[in-house]
């Protein structure tokens, strides 16, 4: 177990520092210029203050020592400043991280509560209408964007009927409606993955055996079948935590609430290129971290790995490629 | 036989096509369309995605009008017989925008499955049929593409390929896709040269290249259409996503993303401005993974 | 009350397939009384496991009881509504299935899994559910029930397994216990002492017991009346004698006939070949060498068998992660020779070691000790192109027909693959060649244009065996390659394959699980356990009188030989 945690821990940091070079290499030896978007586009800007912009920077040092340079700050936790505002970025992410993660936390809870509820609701029920009318559900939710969700409820609930407030963070009524809008999405995928995954367990011997004991549908579907179809589930975490970051720009920007997406779309949108590095580390971390819980909670709920690992050696990661797939939607 | 039999060429599938095999070929066409009569869903998902292609390649067609003509005798009008999406602040009329920007969105979802697939594809063929090492970097290199959320590797990338082109749009969506394209792909190679055909082929003697280009390959292709459908609703909605965060394609250009961004300050007044075009993205998306579905069914029914 | 616990009368089950109706079961009339055990016996699609799953009400939604009357007690069970099922269930009819493997809960202790059945028929309360769940487990047979309870299912056995279903089964003391091929899915040897377990179970508590099963054999020996299904109908019934010495339908008789345990001597039926192709080994197209080189190559063959291996030996490295680093070793110094137009019969349970053993002759896998030759010639070391040149020279019939041929190719293009592979002949020669192994193989020639979905299991088995024909190989290893084949199948695979041997000259190595199907074809019988060659020799020597103690383990695990 300790040797399994440790390969697992070296593997997340890994990923991390791949992440880290791809994103140097993809926001800084790309041919554009961060001098000049830092020193602004008028054309007021001599070639003097540009050069001086850029050795204030670092830019005009080796491509190889300015990574070696900001790899050996981000290792120390400093990824540098703002060009926009001169903040350095980590506080400026740890400042509009608490309103993000209240929707996202929001959002997260209420999609698994929908999804899981559907897809029981769906296998449990006898009536044929029901089960057909839960089971269209997914599909929509998959395929609405998530600027149309907040948008439909907004004009519903804000402007129709004026249940919710339209935009601002003024206490859980204001979270409300963005947390709703940021889980249809990955409620719609648990919903999708959990119930396929549910009838397939119900094929299964083991089912027969159980009915045979004379238990009933209930007791089937929550007690034996539940349990063994959350398995697959759980690989989609690491996804759909990384889908609630994306989801909350933009329900930030919908809502026009304040938080990790206004700044990442500030950033995007004037080139502050070390913010928006920042938030790709962020992104990555979050992936990296919620998989290692997976890993370790499957490590606990499924016995079969206790025992596969020392047979086979295998891990659950390769067999669920598809489900992954589908979970982008 | 299935619709993805169809796909491809019957003059590669048996040696000679001679008048049997194509009486075969018609008799699944004729099984096809009833088979689609009987799913009324599935008929009209292809339908609206033939529309929308139309729409995309010839605009004229369905609004032989100018999308960017202003009159400001009809500003803001709710949906109606002469407007059947209403019209804007400047009094534009929001169906021929709606069509004249699929003509936007749909090439650059295009060109995002394209990049998605192509790129995507190649990494997760080679990873399955190398195995060894350069399986080992191209996987590690998927898991890092993985471990960034695609929306935000996206964004990362536009915000230095630069704003206000839908085919950079696109290509940054493209590139976001290409990781879970590759590991499809790989576990899919994987599946088939497990199974024993590919290991009676090796006994009979074939060489490397004739087990993957005979049993192999042609195997591997099914999950191809049922993915490239799934990838080009997903690259609608994230093409749209940018857009309607304003890096895709700037205003007066029509595209459907910006539409319903710009309609968005009107939404209490005129709600039709950003929820008409926004429905245009949701059901163009659902009827394309509709068919995706469609295939990924008659594929598992042809086993 | 009746004198007969279930009664069953003109049952009917239809199965509502996209819009057709397939009956599954069309009359089945038949009786258990309490103590006895009734078999019902068939070949796969005869209704046998429908019919067990209707006496329980578990049907799938697609199908129901569309006719007839299930008597239990006293009462009609045909459309009882589910909430009365669920009383009946467990409490009163009881389940063994068939897959060990799948049948328990795989995230839920063996414990809780027997406890539930305590529970949930009020057997017990929780408290005294613990206690009799460890007698019911130490019933059934387990070793340590007190380690077991508290284990995962995938931590036993099989047949541990097995044993586990049997304790859920006999939990609530039901008067009726369905058993689906409740041993099909394990090896031999444990096979009989499940089935000698549950017997002596039954027996003592007077319940009625029925058993499903494909093998007549099993039902002849464990039944006390045997039941013949076919195609939803019940042909036949009796006692065992009565059915075995004197069967009234002519699909009984063919049964008899062609399960392997129940043939006392080893069958030699002479099948006529239709055609007989030429050609010189690996080249079908090559000219046929004429009788002088014939007797020359004949000469040759006389000295030197066509394989021999010596002190093979395989290793497998077991996973860093497995916690006791070292090897495994799957083969452990094999020896044995296949004289020329002979069959060697290789037998070992799952695991032995006869599948790689296999492997490494037919060079697919590289051995870590021992020599291997070929018609003399040392080619433990041979790669590249000179490996793959002996493909042309040995060739393998598979397990599963299903697996091994492509779908998306034509039996044509199929049988021809290897000739394609080497470039022999033209492509009318090769259609030409597809069409004369297509008849040799007693196949229509109009499969030829057909795909293999489109095709029986024994059709399949039929095109792989004529694809590791096309090239003349000197031999050919057949690996398990009736497993998977209904019993009647089975016996004209087997003749075929001998028909092929008279006429070809061709050697097989033949592996198989099962001794009786390895008499029926075999001139030499080797005993593979845990990797070592445990006894070999002439078949019938080895039938006669084994010497080793497993061997005559594996003898008597053949139902019917008592």
């Amino acid at each position: 177990m300790a040797r399994f945690l440790v390969g697992r821990v070296l593997q997340g940091v890994f990923v991390l520092w791949a992440a880290y070079t791809l994103s140097f290499a993809v926001l800084y030896a790309l041919p554009s210029d961060p001098a000049a978007i830092a020193a602004g586009t008028t054309n007021s800007v001599t070639p003097e203050q540009l050069a001086e912009v850029r050795h204030a920077m670092g830019l005009d040092r080796p491509l190889a020592e300015q990574y070696l340079d900001k790899l050996g700050g981000a290792l120390h936790g400093d990824l540098g400043r703002s060009v926009q505002s001169g903040e350095r970025v980590t506080s400026l992410i740890g400042g509009a991280l608490p309103p993000t993660l209240a929707v996202a936390g929001a959002g997260l809870v209420l999609a698994v509560l929908l999804g899981t509820g559907l897809a029981v609701l769906s296998t449990v029920t006898g009536a044929r209408w029901l089960r057909q009318a839960l089971l269209s559900l997914p599909p929509l939710g998959v395929a609405i964007p998530s600027f149309v969700v907040g948008l439909l409820l907004l004009q519903w609930f804000s402007f129709t009927w004026n249940l919710f407030p339209a935009i601002g963070e003024g206490g859980w009524r204001g979270l409300v409606l963005p947390a709703a809008t940021i889980a249809v999405q990955p409620a719609a995928l648990i919903g999708q993955v959990l119930a396929k995954s549910m009838s397939d367990e119900l094929g299964k011997d083991y089912v027969d055996v159980a009915r045979a004991k004379g238990a009933g549908p209930f007791r089937v579907t929550v007690r034996h079948v539940l349990r063994n179809a959350a398995l697959p589930t759980l690989t989609l975490a690491g996804l759909l935590v990384g889908g609630l970051l994306t989801g909350a720009i933009v329900v930030e920007v919908v809502f026009s609430r304040n938080g990790l997406g206004q700044i990442t779309q500030g950033a995007v949108s004037a080139e502050d290129l070390p913010v928006v590095q920042g938030v790709v580390l962020l992104g990555a971390l979050v992936f990296v971290t919620v998989n290692l819980a997976v890993d370790l909670l499957y490590q606990v709920l499924d016995p079969r790995l206790a025992v596969g690992r020392r047979s086979a050696g295998r891990g659950p990661a390769g067999r669920f490629a598809l489900f992954t797939f589908a979970g982008r939607g | 036989m299935s619709v993805t039999d169809l796909a491809l060429p019957a003059g590669e599938r048996s040696p000679e096509p001679g008048p049997a095999a194509w009486r075969g070929f018609r008799k699944a066409l004729l099984r096809s369309l009833a088979g689609l009569l009987r799913n009324p869903g599935l008929a009209l998902s292809l339908l609206w995605v033939a529309l929308v292609i139309v729409a995309a390649v010839a605009p004229g067609l369905f609004a032989p009008g100018d999308p960017l003509a202003v009159d400001t005798a009809v500003r803001l009008q709710a949906p109606s017989f002469s407007h059947p999406f209403g019209t804007d602040r400047l009094g534009r009329d929001l169906f021929d925008e709606t069509v004249h920007g699929t003509g936007r969105t749909l090439p650059a979802a295009a060109l995002a499955t394209a990049v998605g697939l192509g790129a995507g594809s190649v990494l997760g063929l080679l990873a399955g049929f190398l195995r060894g090492l350069p399986d080992l970097v191209i996987m590690r290199l998927v898991d890092v593409l993985l471990s960034i959320p695609g929306l935000l590797l996206a964004l990362m990338l536009v915000s230095v390929l630069g704003k206000g082109s839908t085919a950079d749009v696109g290509l940054a969506i493209g590139v976001a896709a290409i990781a879970s394209t590759a590991r499809v792909m790989r576990a899919e190679v994987l599946r088939v040269s497990e199974s024993g055909f590919v290991e009676a082929a090796r006994t009979g003697g074939a060489r490397w290249t004739r087990v993957v280009l005979r049993h192999v390959l042609p195997n591997s292709m099914g999950p191809v259409w049922v993915l490239t459908l799934l990838l080009f609703g997903e690259a609608i909605l994230g093409v749209t996503t940018l857009s309607f965060l304003g890096f895709g394609a700037q205003p007066p250009t029509p595209e459907w993303g910006s539409l319903v961004s710009s309609g968005r300050d009107f939404l209490g007044s005129a709600w039709w401005l950003s929820i008409l075009p926004g429905a245009v993205v949701a059901l163009t998306v659902l009827a394309a993974n509709r068919v995706s579905r469609a295939f990924d069914a008659e594929r598992g029914g042809a086993r | 009350m009746s004198p007969h616990l279930l009664e069953v009368e003109d049952l009917a089950v239809h199965y509502r397939v996209r819009r057709s109706v397939v009956r599954a079961v069309e009359s089945a009339s038949f009786t258990v009384a309490e103590g006895e055990t009734v078999a019902i016996v068939g070949e796969s699609g005869s209704g046998k496991s429908t019919t067990a799953y209707a006496l329980l009400g578990l049907l799938p939604r697609s199908a129901g009881v569309t006719r007839g009357r299930i008597g239990f007690g006293g009462r009609d069970l045909a459309g009882l509504p589910e909430r009365r099922w669920r009383e009946l269930r467990g409490r009163e009819i009881a389940l063994i299935p068939q897959d060990p493997g799948t049948s328990l809960n795989p995230v839920q202790r063996i414990g809780a899994q027997v406890a539930e059945a305590l529970r949930l028929s009020g057997e017990a309360d929780r408290r005294a559910a613990r206690a009799r769940t460890l007698e019911l487990l130490a019933d059934a047979g387990l070793p340590d029930p007190g380690v077991q309870a508290r284990q995962y299912p995938s931590q036993l056995s099989g047949g541990m397994r097995q044993r586990v279903l049997i304790a859920i089964a006999i939990a609530a003391r039901p008067r009726l216990i369905v058993a689906d091929e409740p041993t099909s899915a394990l090896d031999v040897t444990v096979q009989r002492r499940i089935l000698d377990h549950v017997g002596g179970l039954v027996r003592d508590s007077g319940t009625g017991l029925l058993l499903i099963t494909h093998d007549l054999g099993v039902a002849a020996e464990r039944a006390d009346r045997v039941l013949v299904m076919r195609a939803g109908t019940i042909v036949e019934q009796g006692t065992p004698d009565e059915v075995l010495s004197d069967p009234r339908d002519p699909y009984t008789r063919a049964l008899i006939d062609a399960a392997p345990s129940l043939a006392q001597a080893p069958r030699r039926r002479r099948l006529e070949l239709t055609a007989i192709p030429g050609g010189a080994p690996g080249d079908p197209f090559a000219p046929t060498p004429g009788p002088a080189a014939k007797a020359e190559a004949n000469g040759q063959a006389n000295g030197e068998p066509v394989v021999r291996v010596e002190g093979l030996t395989k290793e497998f490295r077991l996973p860093r992660s497995s916690g006791r680093p070292g090897t495994l070793r799957a083969v452990d110094g094999v020896g044995f020779a296949i004289p020329r137009g002979r069959t060697y019969g290789l037998v070992g349970e799952s695991g032995s070691g006869k599948s790689t053993t296999a492997r490494l002759i037919l060079r697919l896998a590289d051995p870590t000790g021992g020599r291997v030759y070929l018609g003399g010639e040392d080619i433990t070391g041979t790669r590249g192109s000179a490996q793959r040149l002996l493909r042309r020279r040995m060739q393998i019939v598979h397990q599963n027909p299903f697996a091994s041929l492509d779908p998306r190719r034509s039996v044509e293009q199929l049988v021809t693959d290897p000739l394609a592979s080497f470039g022999l002949g033209s492509r009318a020669q090769r259609r030409r060649r597809a069409a004369e192994l297509v008849d040799l193989v007693a196949l229509p020639a109009s499969v030829l244009a057909r795909r293999p979905a489109e095709l029986s299991g024994g059709q399949r088995q039929r095109v792989a065996i004529a694809r590791a024909l096309v090239l003349n190989p000197e031999l050919v290893v057949c690996d398990e390659p009736v497993s998977a084949l209904d019993v009647s199948v089975q016996a004209q695979i087997l003749d075929l394959l001998a028909a092929l041997q008279a006429e070809l000259g061709v050697s097989y190595l033949f592996i198989s699980h099962d001794l009786a199907v390895v008499r029926h074809i075999a001139d030499e019988v080797g005993v593979l356990h845990r990797g070592r060659l445990v006894e070999s020799g002439p078949t019938e020597r080895i039938f006669a009188g084994a010497r080793h103690a497993y061997t005559r383990e594996l003898l008597d695990a053949i139902p019917g030989r008592r």
